[in-house]
């Protein structure tokens, strides 16, 4: 790791003596840290050497890219973690060098210490630093929109949504060339405020790691709609806290694809009263693919009167497909409700052969078995934009359900 | 008097709900205490029972000469006051057998008599659910555990039954019961009646004092008693409608 | 009744911790090869058990103490620990009547004649056997019931061929260092198509300070065959902490059923978490052929720490295995404990019941592994996991690994965290039921699936444990 290279990076670290000094620790830090090991309960199941393959390493600078389609409505669109076109307009964006003082010193607190490497590692060497702010309610979603084609590359959004504001989020991933992203965007909610995120990752065809830290002031909504389509190595990850009588509502759907391994890690914390978080996630498992789900539930002494569920489910549509799964609750309050629940299974046996006796074929009869097991997470997604690209993606290609 | 409750006055959240309500049954005596939906019906039997999160400002109620309101739960319990739950709650895993076997035991010990043995104990609690028109199998479920609501229901006669209690607070009854279960439940009611036994029916309709014939009625407003009479009463609420009865009264 | 009610202090209600004053022969504290030596030769051992136990020396001697567990405690100065006290026998054949007077204090069946009906005992006191109740009984139907010990001499081709072979000497750090220097323990073999005609049961007993108990105990059950088998624990209050590292194996050759309870009410400390047993156990079982079934089912409401995780290996097609669990943590306890159940085989079947029971200030984990291999096709497992949490200032965990390798195999787990409610407490006391009385009868309500496992004898005693503990648990 080369910190004299992060250090001088133009992301707009160096330009005031105070964010110098707090990336300089940073940087220092990071030259203790060591990428983790399956000793890690929450690396436990990670294959990440692809990560780390040579042909990805290094710092991607350019990159040729295809001319993009035409996006419309609010959107930002970033190219190897970098801004390139933006349109935003109830939404307000701004680099870390547009920021006064006191917003820059709020956020270097916001974004406090963390152990992890890959969290440590975007931070010091971002290549892009962007505030985004909503005051406002936002009709429409802004969308943001990564493409990667070279080396590592490693974007920073900070999301700002205002006590009382309502919005949207919509991020896809795209990727064109050997390269790994390492990126992540912290949410900042304020009280009573909500936002809906929709997170799309099924044309990333190499290494990604995407990191959500989320803080959900009082009675603030998140309501995550995700959808993970892994071709190599991708990890999505969220960490959230919840401010009293916050809600947290996290539905995802994981499609493996042969030869990709897909991680899902969910850290969601309650430190105050009366809040409730709701998990759903589905995995479809072909052969050669891997998915894994590691969700932790923490109830502090302070999480009285939680509510929390969650629930991971998993098919493995054929031979050579696997699935790890580790649904955790650590509870240290006793006025809660919390309960888990986790399946790993195939496609049932009785209801495929009940609809081909109906004349209905095997492969469509699979289809719409696996839609019927998607859909309590389907039913879920109300974002249009993401709607949109799940729909484009399912019913599934033939060889992922024969 | 069994019961006689004085100048009580009960808040709930720093919200008087009852407000200097004074009420007397004798032994051998069944009253009815009706009103509207938030009247407070509810709350007067579990502050008598001695359920949590209720404020007496003032006020004393006494069960034979004994002050209630000072007294643990399980002491009212062991000094002859039974609750019939309005919404009982789930216990899963306990039996419903178990579950009277380590009440009686408690009950009797409290007395100062030895434990009832294990045969008499199940022949009466099996005669006791056929009477309320339960299953066999009904003893060996758990408490509560799954049961429908007019199960409930007659699980709390079932235990009132069998702990013969002293004096019996029964809290909304008929909510939620056809008419044959009101009837079993009924039929429960009347079959303890006995001139060292009193009874509080808590209900919202007159329908259950066709079955259970009330000494007094009672309507409960404004935190106290609003208007008292004779089983007529209820009929006039019937016809009428509470407005009607409360015209003119005190509250 | 609120909540800080709830909470009051539990109070100390350890029926078993007495000292019984009797004569012992131990070692000063340490351990190096010559105390291996020593205990092997105090032993008579063969030499290929005095060199397994010193090869697991060496290969304890490179590993390290596992820390993944949800359990804190201080570093163990190993070097500080007897490793070998025995009571001291005045003859060959007489039994000190002191250590009669203990077992009978604690309920244990000593005497043939008064026994439980229907069950052998085996004592171990510290680290030996020192009594065994039925065995002629027991030897008409050829089933050998003897202190580990006794085996190696008359029985050392089936130790040979068994010991270790579930629990290999270096499987982890405490099976490491039990393989060393494992005193006794017992052993059972059933022979082929043979039902056990009696209960076998094995009563530990640490009674000597500052002494770590290392038992191994070897149960091999036949082709056909069937043993059920119980083991109990308790150990004196004493205010330093005793570490007890067991090995328990088990063998169920091709349709033999081995189903093995433990009711553990080992010291657990005093309100400050002083003192109090180390439970540091490893237990594994094997379903070595096709249509074997092993069943673990455990009441675990004493020691300061436990570490265990009773597991089975399904190897051989259609093979059974079960883990019924409850552990119950008051005072300063603290439990990581649950199952691993590793499907091999086809048509492999398994099922975990855990019911987790926090209170005071302790800490109760589950955590449990199902790994369902690729050639584990037709592979089940269901597992349900309930933690019931007592006052505000404990915590219940639950960290399940499900991992499938094979598409045809279907694995559901549930789990679910919730409180003796307020609502069920006052239903409870307004039919006259005490408070204590009142959590008890929740308590075991809430365990009820479990206890229905247990032999009938001993769900009784497990009932009136989880009582007796539940002790002033409420205000």
């Amino acid at each position: 790791m080369n910190t004299a290279l992060a250090v001088c990076h133009p992301c707009g670290w160096a330009e005031d003596a105070a964010t110098r000094a707090w990336h300089e620790q940073l940087a220092e830090r990071l030259a203790t840290l060591t990428p983790p090991t399956r000793k890690n309960e929450f690396w436990r199941y990670s294959r990440l050497s692809a990560c780390f393959a040579p042909e990805r390493a290094g710092r991607g600078l350019d990159f040729p890219f295809p001319s993009p389609e035409p996006l419309t409505g609010e959107w930002i669109r970033l190219d190897q973690g970098r801004p390139v076109a933006a349109h935003t307009r109830v939404w307000r964006l701004r680099s870390w060098s547009e920021l006064d003082e006191a917003t820059r010193a709020r956020w270097r607190e916001r974004l406090e210490p963390d152990e992890d490497y890959f969290a440590v590692r975007n931070l010091v060497e971002a290549d892009a630093v962007l505030l985004l702010e909503l005051e406002q309610t936002a009709d429409a979603p802004l969308q943001i929109q990564y493409r990667h084609g070279a080396g590592w590359v490693q974007p920073l959004l900070l999301v700002d949504v205002a006590a009382g504001a309502r919005g949207a989020l919509v991020e896809t991933f795209a990727s064109f060339g050997p390269s790994t992203q390492n990126g992540a965007v912290h949410l900042w909610l304020g009280e009573g405020a909500e936002l809906t995120h929709g997170v799309f990752t099924a044309d990333e065809e190499q290494a990604l790691l995407h990191r959500v830290r989320a803080r959900l002031g009082a009675r603030a909504r998140l309501d995550v709609q995700a959808f993970a389509a892994a071709r190599r190595y991708q990890r999505l990850e969220w960490d959230v806290t919840l401010g009293e009588s916050a809600t947290l509502r996290l539905s995802g759907i994981t499609q493996g694809e042969p030869e990709g391994s897909a991680d899902v890690a969910l850290r969601i914390r309650h430190a105050a009263p009366g809040a409730t978080t709701d998990v759903r996630w589905r995995g479809l498992v072909p052969a050669a693919a891997h998915s894994a789900v590691i969700g932790r539930i923490l109830i502090e002494p302070t999480g009285q009167r939680t509510d929390a569920a969650m629930r991971l489910d998993h098919l493995l549509l054929a031979d050579g497909a696997a699935a790890d799964v580790k649904p955790e609750l650590e509870i240290y309050a006793d006025d809660v409700a919390c309960g888990h629940g986790a399946t790993l299974g195939r496609l049932d046996d009785e209801a495929l052969f009940y609809l081909r006796s109906r004349g209905i074929p095997e492969v469509e009869a699979r289809r719409l078995l696996i839609d019927a097991f998607l859909a309590p997470v389907l039913q879920r997604f109300t974002l249009a934009e993401v709607l949109r690209h799940v729909h484009s993606r399912l019913p599934l290609p033939d060889d992922a359900a024969a | 008097m069994m019961l006689t409750i004085r100048n009580l006055t009960v808040a709930v959240e720093g919200r008087r709900i009852l407000d200097g309500l004074d009420l007397d049954i004798a032994a051998g005596e069944v009253h009815a205490l009706m009103g509207p939906n938030g009247a407070g019906k509810s709350t007067l039997a579990n502050v008598l029972a001695g359920r949590e999160g209720y404020e007496v400002l003032e006020g004393k109620a006494l069960l034979d000469g004994q002050d209630l309101l000072t007294m643990e739960p399980e002491a009212r319990a062991q000094a002859g006051l039974f609750l019939s739950f309005q919404h009982p709650v789930e216990i899963p895993g306990v039996s419903n057998l178990q579950f009277l076997r380590t009440a009686l035991d408690c009950l009797r010990k409290a007395r100062g008599e030895p434990p009832l043995d294990s045969a008499a104990l199940l022949r009466a609690a099996r005669e006791a659910a056929q009477l309320l028109g339960l299953p066999a199998d009904f003893l060996k479920r758990g408490v509560n555990e799954g049961f429908s609501g007019g199960e409930k229901k007659r699980n709390e006669i079932l235990q009132m039954l069998l702990l013969e209690p002293r004096f019996v607070i029964l809290d909304e009854p008929d909510s939620g019961l056809d008419v044959d279960a009101l009837k079993l439940v009924a039929a429960g009611v009347n079959r303890l009646r006995r001139p060292d036994r009193a009874f509080l029916i808590i209900t919202h309709y007159p329908r259950i004092l066709e079955y259970v014939r009330p000494d007094r009625v009672h309507v409960l407003h404004g935190g106290r008693i609003a208007r008292s009479g004779e089983a007529e009463l209820a009929h006039q609420i019937e016809a009428g409608g509470y407005a009607a009865v409360l015209e003119g009264s005190v509250a | 009744m609120s909540t800080a009610e709830l909470d009051a202090a539990l109070s100390q209600a350890y029926e078993a911790g007495f000292v019984t004053d009797i004569e012992t022969e131990t070692l000063p504290p340490g351990l190096d090869e010559k105390v291996i030596e020593y205990i092997s030769v105090k032993k008579n051992e063969p030499d290929f058990l005095r060199q397994w136990r010193l090869n697991a020396f060496h290969r304890w001697q490179t590993m390290r103490e596992p820390r993944w567990a949800h359990v804190h405690y201080e570093p163990i100065d190993y070097q500080g620990l007897i490793y070998y006290a025995a009571p001291k026998r005045r003859s060959e054949t007489e039994i000190d009547p002191k250590l009669l007077e203990t077992y009978e204090k604690l309920g244990v069946p000593v005497h043939e004649r008064a026994a439980l009906a229907g069950v052998a005992v085996d004592a171990v006191f510290d680290s030996v056997s020192v009594l065994t109740t039925f065995k002629d009984k027991l030897a008409e139907a050829g089933v050998i019931f003897c202190p580990i010990s006794e085996a190696v001499q008359k029985y050392p081709e089936l130790v040979q061929k068994y010991l270790g072979s579930v629990v290999p000497p270096g499987d982890n750090f405490f099976a490491a260092l039990n393989s060393a220097v494992f005193s006794d323990g017992s052993f059972v073999y059933v022979p082929k198509g043979v039902r056990c005609p009696l209960e076998l049961s094995t009563y530990f007993r640490i009674n000597t300070a500052r002494t770590g108990q290392f038992e191994r105990t070897l149960i091999i059950a036949d082709e056909g065959s069937y043993v059920s088998y119980l083991e109990g624990c308790t150990a004196p209050m004493r205010d330093e902490h005793q570490l007890h590292a067991a090995v328990v194996e088990l063998i169920a050759l091709e349709g033999a059923e081995i189903r093995y309870s433990t009711v553990q009410n080992w010291y657990p400390g005093d309100e400050e978490g002083r003192g109090g047993v180390y439970n540091f156990v490893t237990k594994r079982g094997l379903c070595a052929g096709r249509g074997a079934k092993i069943s673990w089912t455990q009441v675990e409401t004493g020691s300061a720490i436990t570490w265990k995780y009773p597991s089975v290996i399904l190897k051989g097609d259609d093979s059974v295995g079960e883990f019924y669990s409850v552990a119950l943590t008051r005072g300063r306890q603290q439990a990581d404990t649950g199952t691993k159940m590793i499907h091999l085989g086809r048509n492999t079947r398994s099922t975990i019941v855990s019911k987790g029971i926090a209170a005071g200030h302790s800490q109760n984990a589950y955590r449990g592994l199902v790994r369902i291999n690729p050639g584990a096709s037709g592979a089940r497992n269901y597992t349900q996991c309930d933690s019931l949490l007592i006052g505000p200032h404990c915590g219940a965990h639950t960290f399940p690994y499900i991992e499938s390798r094979n598409p045809r195999a279907i694995v559901e787990h549930e789990a679910s965290t919730s409180r003796v409610s307020e609502e069920q407490l006052f239903y409870c006391r307004q039919r006259g039921i005490d408070p204590e009385r009142a959590v008890a009868l929740i308590v075991g309500g809430f365990c009820k699936d479990v206890f229905q496992k247990l032999p009938l004898e001993f769900a009784v005693e497990a009932g009136k444990l989880l009582e007796v503990s539940l002790e002033g648990s409420v205000g």
